[in-house]
């Protein structure tokens, strides 16, 4: 008897799990999309992708690199006239590298920044095919920054009223550095 | 040969005087119900597993080492990737034990967002468990439905902390973001929707036939194992074991909080089968959802005199006075632990007055568990042990650290 | 009970082999001669007063001249907690008895800390390494212990700072010997930090 019980449960329950997925064919909602036509929305402000970093006001403090677990920034920048790597707001970055393939997201070189010039962007796509694609070499540009402080918005004022972005540029520009961001 | 099938209720796996021989077989580390890259050496008499070895470090990476070569502040990060599916957990976890290492008193709300963020993270960690679980034992449609209300607990830790999975929220004496009013509406919503979502998991699974006759009477773990192998968390739980730490030895503001601990009582299936251990886990969702509900009840506004708003979007909430270069005291250790989703996670640290911490040993709840494993599977099916792994529930990136 | 009162019971039982009692707020340890180690665990767990049933934790401190041997121990009836601690007799001759006996849960924390930090526990049945392969050479978590660069042909990653240092100054180094200032639109073209990694560097 307890084998047609069995068997009738087996029936019941699953007949109850079935008129459950059931309904949910009338039901509207979508909850996939096509990922590379569509792709979900992403919170500008506190996603933590791909850095935004912007070479022009970069002071060369290193205090990124410092902060960061895994070491995966590179800096190195031009050296001034007495022949020792430039700093502050003259610096002329020669490198500015970070590595994705060891990279954790983890967003710790942003806070120390003074001239806030590093943040997480909301790009996450680095496909390639070699460790060498990982490095993305930041001094040539190629993601340009999004504002999000106040802080940041004075300082580019302050660049600007120094005329600091078009010496920086021009300097580049003579020791062949590329620059692939357009000019402002 | 014939093997009596321990978990079958009275069938007997078919005799008959065949020649066989046993076979050692390897399942893993590529395999979809190993829940990552777990190796089990399996010694198999025809379908009837007689023992097993669980061959754990393939994605070991040494972080206890990593620990003493980097600052308290940047090890964080590292702690997402021991638990990966409860990542706030184990950030808690650290946080607090690196808290008590340097002597830091927290505010009133910091102590309150802790705890929701980690029976929020519990909550996102037993959905996948659950769903998971539901694919190892053969029912997709669970898993499917269970990541539809994971997809909205990541949209709400990526808002907030601006990563879905590995959320580097908490820091030392303090969090990275204060949640605004909308975003603790959006999470009352996500436990509302939850709550009314469960009683669906628990018709396609928990009380689906089939189901039971898959994971009910399966892989017993008695009162007495349990307790000298040192399982924690829901297995424990599932053993009839009237243990929680966040009730029994609480920490953080957990004493401030009134909820029910789910204990197997045995009254389905066996006390410790699989089964056991899923419905805890269905059941603890529920008292979490209830703990988040009444932190967000009592959570005071924000002081400025203790915890000032952070000068730019880019910079942690922390509580005023923690230094920006931590040393801890020479010679100061502790132990601290925490019931995360898996169990007991704790974290023994030792401080020679340095930068970094002189020692981390990270106490991961599912390299203790798996180290049953053995026991519970001897004279069970093949197929079974797919459902004992799952139904303990373990991690490798904790497993293996 | 607090870790005093534990401490009190155990100098009654023990004696002199009680060699320290600690009830501090961080971390409240007793410090036993390691030839009373095992008798203590199994006191421990077997007296109605203290009831240890859980084994939560065995590990190892290195401290250069010798190693500490610490469990975490709690009583899930009684609801207390103590620390036992035992040293090793010294750092080349790195043993300590096993409590695999008295908490089978002790097995594979001894076995873990067998294999990353090299203290052999005397007694334990199946002592190899976990974590690690079979053919691995040394244990890592000793303070003496370097960053292996290279593993069957696998160059180690560098992940701690005086590789990485030494890295950039190599690649500094290149750059000079090419000709002119800037060294060109892909630096690390040719040069991923984890290669060039000169094997038995020790930062």
């Amino acid at each position: 008897m307890s084998y047609f019980k069995e068997l009738w449960d087996g029936i019941r329950t699953t007949a109850q799990g079935l008129r459950l997925t059931g309904g949910y064919l009338t039901k509207k909602g979508v909850y996939t999309i096509q990922y590379p036509e569509e792709t979900l929305p992403i919170d500008k402000v506190t996603h933590r992708g791909i850095h935004e970093y912007d070479v022009d006001r970069c002071i060369s403090c290193e205090n990124c690199a410092k902060a960061c677990p895994v070491d995966c920034i590179y800096i190195e920048s031009a050296p001034d006239e007495k022949g020792k790597p430039s700093k502050g707001k003259a610096a002329i970055m020669t490198r500015f590298d970070i590595d994705y393939s060891k990279c954790l997201f983890c967003g710790l070189c942003v806070p120390p920044c003074p001239s806030e010039c590093i943040q997480l962007g909301e790009r996450y796509s680095l496909p390639g095919h070699t460790r060498d694609d990982m490095v993305v070499h930041f001094h040539e540009g190629g993601y340009p920054i999004q504002e999000k402080t106040e802080h940041a918005k004075s300082m580019i004022a302050e660049f600007r009223t120094e005329n600091l972005y078009e010496k920086k540029r021009k300097e580049r520009a003579d020791r062949g550095i590329p620059t692939l961001r357009p000019a402002e | 040969m014939s093997a009596t099938h321990p978990g079958s209720g009275g069938y007997i796996v078919p005799t008959r005087d065949v020649a066989s021989e046993e076979l050692v077989l390897n399942m893993g580390p590529q395999h979809p119900a190993t829940h990552g890259v777990l190796r089990v050496a399996v010694k198999t008499d025809g379908e009837v597993v007689l023992d097993c070895e669980p061959m754990v470090g393939n994605i070991h990476r040494c972080k206890e080492k990593i620990a003493e070569n980097v600052t308290y502040v940047q090890f964080m990060p590292y702690t997402d990737r021991l638990d990966y599916l409860a990542a706030m957990n184990n950030e808690e976890c650290y946080a607090r034990a690196a808290e008590k290492l340097l002597g830091l008193k927290l505010p009133e709300r910091i102590e309150y967002l802790r705890v929701i963020f980690a029976e929020a993270g519990r909550i996102s960690s037993h959905l996948m468990s659950i769903g998971t679980y539901g694919l190892d034992v053969g029912a997709i449609t669970p898993f499917l439905y269970c990541f539809r209300e994971r997809e909205e607990a990541n949209h709400l830790f990526e808002k907030i902390s601006g990563g879905r999975m590995l959320y580097h929220y908490m820091r030392i004496g303090g969090v990275a973001r204060d949640p605004d009013d909308a975003w603790i509406q959006r999470l009352l919503q996500f436990l509302d929707q939850v709550e009314e979502k469960m009683d669906e998991y628990n018709t396609l699974m928990t009380w689906n036939k089939l189901f039971q006759e898959r994971t009910m009477n399966i892989g017993v773990l008695s009162r007495e194992k349990a307790l000298a192998f040192g399982i924690t968390g829901p297995a424990l739980r599932a053993s009839g074991i009237d243990w929680d730490c966040r009730r029994d030895d609480p920490y953080g503001i957990y004493d401030r909080f009134k909820w029910e601990v789910p204990v197997a009582d045995g009254k389905h299936g066996t006390l410790g089968d699989c089964w056991n251990r899923h419905y805890i886990r269905a059941l603890e969702m529920k008292q979490s959802i209830s703990i988040v509900r009444q932190a967000i009840d009592k959570m005071p506004k924000a002081n400025p005199d203790e915890l000032p708003p952070p000068e730019s979007p880019h910079k942690p909430f922390l509580a005023k006075g923690v230094p920006r270069s931590l040393q801890a005291p020479k010679g100061a250790e502790v132990y601290v632990r925490s019931e995360n989703p898996r169990g007991e996670l704790a974290f023994y640290m030792v401080s020679d007055g340095g930068k970094s911490p002189y020692r981390v040993k990270v106490r991961g709840p599912s390299f203790c568990n798996i180290a049953l494993l053995p026991e519970v599977t001897r004279g069970y099916l093949l197929s079974d042990l797919v459902a004992i792994i799952g139904s303990i529930d373990i991690v490798l990136g904790e497993v293996d650290r | 009970m607090t870790v005093t009162e534990i401490g009190a019971l155990l100098k009654e039982r023990f004696g002199e082999k009680i060699l320290e009692v600690v009830d501090d707020e961080r971390h409240g340890h007793v410090r036993v001669a390691a030839d009373a180690w095992v008798a203590v665990a199994t006191f421990l767990r077997d007296d109605p007063r203290t009831r240890m049933e859980m084994c939560h934790d065995v590990t190892a401190v290195d401290w250069i001249e010798h190693f500490d041997v610490v469990v975490h121990l709690y009583s899930l009836a009684k609801k207390h907690k103590v620390a036992l601690k035992t040293k090793t007799p010294s750092r080349d001759d790195a043993t300590c008895p096993s409590l695999t006996g008295v908490w089978p849960a002790a097995d594979w924390h001894e076995r873990e800390t067998w294999d990353l930090m090299g203290v052999r526990f005397t007694g334990h049945p199946d002592l190899r390494r976990i974590l690690l392969p079979e053919d691995w050479e040394g244990h890592p978590l000793r303070k003496d212990e370097g960053n292996p660069l290279e593993y069957h042909g696998i160059p180690g990653i560098a992940a701690i700072r005086g590789a990485e240092e030494r890295l950039r100054e190599e690649e500094l180094a290149k750059k000079k010997q090419r000709a002119g200032g800037h060294p060109g639109p892909h630096p690390a073209v040719g040069s991923h930090p984890t290669d060039g990694v000169t094997p038995g560097v020790k930062p």
